[in-house]
């Protein structure tokens, strides 16, 4: 939009978030959706496939903004902090070691120890706590799915497959000649997934295309499993992401995956506690555990070497 | 000259036939080499039957040691026949095999006659070196057969172990070191923002950030440690020994549902309920 004073009045009282740069204004957020949907034009987005989107030359500045905003508050200097990075994809033509090097440096600005760790990985230690970090941890993300297999928290297996909400939202405004603003709108407002819906609405090709995206899902694992030999235990699986929000997805995945002889022995298929914030939760776990570790470590070297000090 | 010449008609012999070690050379090697066997025994046999010794008769004696001494010479030439041979050693059969023929055919000669020293003694320095140089081609032969079939085994085990890395394989290692180069560049990135102040915020971003407070004791944390490093030690009343107990807790009273009921119990508990 033009920077015009008029405009960003208007945006001010209508409490819209923005940027100003020498172009002119950009809008930001759900409001750039919304207007995106009005004007009819597609809304503009810093990431892609769950990596930051190399089509888009403001991508770098905007992730910088979103960083800062998240996380230039007040911190304790190089206090730890995980950031969760998608595992290399299977299915699509991209490198993420870009993506996680820039932002392991936008998070390094802001004078934090900056560690990665996969999505997948940031999932189990949220939600597989009582099975000793052993399991499979899915995240169903708007760009990608991330898939990691770990035993006693350490990862055994890791990946990702370009298809997520971004791709149900793809498909199905391919199917219905409606604008994906339009489709990824209805789907945050469909709470479940149901067979019975009218005629030529889109929650009928969402049922379709996420019935799809399981079985991919599922597909890929079983194809990555026969590669490796797990140790001989009872796998839980822990499903969580944004994508995974809608009611009677997960019952739709356990009866996937019940079905599907994936050549490991599942015990239980658990459903995030709070599917949007999983990895968040993981990462920070991650975070916390670290730092305690390396408190602990200094505290013990202390105590080693308050003895040789008296002595000396 | 004339030993030129043989050599030169084994070698076009040798071109021709022996080189390419037809079946019928190896059938003509095996039959001299039993001939020769048969021969040997014959000459044991005849030593034994006649009791052979200092004043036997002459003729016994010539016998014996002319069957004995072809046969010797015929198996040599037989093992040499079977081999495959070179062109050098078809120059040292031939000439093996004539010095021992002319020591066969000079005691022939000699024996009834003049069968004398020094006589005695070059007829069978020609035998022996005659003899000698026909089983010396046969070691030798054998000596580069076995080093040629251990090189060739060597060089097949190479090709196996070659022959292993597939396609596949090559692209994954490929795959792998060009994967590794990346990370190592990567990791020597030093990225630097250059216009980082480029985008200014609108005066209603503080309205519309809200910060997301939620309550949790993330017990995990705990536990990841314990995970990582098993063998630190829990301090009383901490989450890790709380959850522990909990769980030893919870599977006692679901071990307690399955147990029957003792009699005693359900009396106390018909009571109360009627109380």
């Amino acid at each position: 939009m033009d920077s015009s004073d008029l405009t960003k009045n208007m945006l001010k009282n209508a409490n819209v978030l923005y940027v100003e740069d020498e172009n002119g204004v950009s809008l930001l957020g759900e409001d750039a959706f919304k207007f995106a949907t009005i004007f009819e034009k597609q809304a503009r987005r810093p990431m892609k496939h769950g990596i930051i989107s190399p089509q888009e030359k403001e991508a770098i500045p905007i992730m910088q903004l979103i960083v800062e905003r998240v996380l230039g508050g007040n911190h304790n200097p190089n206090e730890v902090l995980y950031i969760s990075t998608p595992a290399d994809p299977i299915d699509v033509d991209m490198d993420v070691l870009y993506h996680k090097k820039t932002m392991e440096a936008l998070t390094k600005r802001l004078k934090y120890d900056a560690r990665v760790i996969d999505e997948g990985l940031a999932v189990i230690y949220s939600e597989l706590g009582d099975y000793n970090f052993t399991g499979l941890g899915v995240s169903i993300g708007a760009g990608l799915t991330n898939v990691t297999l770990a035993y006693m928290a350490s990862p055994l297996m890791s990946f990702s497959i370009g298809r997520g909400g971004d791709w149900i939202d793809a498909q199905v405004a391919k199917a219905t000649g409606l604008s994906v603003e339009h489709v990824t709108e209805t789907k945050e407002r469909v709470s479940e997934l149901n067979s019975k819906v009218s005629v030529g609405s889109p929650e009928g090709a969402l049922n379709i295309y996420y019935d799809a995206l399981i079985t991919y899902i599922i597909e890929n694992l079983k194809k990555k499993l026969a590669y490796i030999s797990p140790p001989n235990v009872a796998f839980p699986v822990a499903i969580a992401g944004g994508s995974s929000l809608p009611k009677g997805l997960f019952e739709l995945f356990e009866r996937k995956m019940q079905t599907a002889n994936l050549g490991i022995e599942i015990s239980k298929i658990i459903r995030a506690k709070d599917p949007l914030y999983s990895v968040a939760r993981g990462c920070l776990i991650a975070a916390k555990t670290m730092e305690e570790g390396q408190t602990l470590s200094k505290t013990q070297t202390k105590n080693a070497e308050a003895p040789n000090a008296k002595k000396k | 000259m004339r030993l030129g010449y043989i050599g030169r008609l084994i070698e076009e012999y040798g071109e021709k036939g022996l080189s390419r070690r037809g079946e019928s050379i190896y059938y003509v090697g095996t039959v001299l080499f039993v001939a020769g066997l048969i021969l040997l025994a014959v000459g044991f046999g005849s030593i034994i039957f006649y009791q052979i010794h200092y004043e036997s008769e002459k003729s016994v004696i010539f016998n014996t040691i002319l069957i004995m001494g072809v046969g010797l010479i015929v198996i040599a030439l037989g093992i040499n026949f079977m081999l495959n041979q070179g062109r050098k050693s078809h120059y040292v059969f031939s000439t093996g095999g004539i010095l021992s023929t002319a020591a066969v055919i000079l005691f022939v000669l000699n024996y009834q006659t003049n069968w004398y020293y020094p006589t005695i003694s070059y007829v069978l320095a020609l035998y022996l070196s005659g003899f000698t140089l026909l089983l010396g081609n046969v070691f030798g032969n054998v000596t580069l057969w076995l080093i040629h079939n251990s090189s060739e085994i060597k060089e097949r085990t190479m090709a196996a172990i070659k022959r292993e890395y597939t396609d596949e394989e090559i692209n994954r290692d490929i795959e792998e070191a060009v994967r590794k180069s990346i990370e190592k560049a990567g990791n020597d990135l030093q990225l630097d923002f250059v216009d980082s102040d480029r985008l200014r915020v609108g005066v209603s971003s503080a309205d519309t950030e809200s910060e997301v407070k939620i309550r949790d004791t993330m017990s995990e944390t705990q536990m990841l440690k314990k995970t990582f490093d098993p063998g630190d030690t829990d301090e009383w009343g901490n989450m890790g020994i709380e959850k522990a107990s909990s769980q030893l807790y919870d599977l006692l009273k679901e071990e307690q549902s399955f147990q029957k009921p003792s009699a005693f119990a359900s009396f106390k508990k018909f009571f109360s309920r009627n109380h």
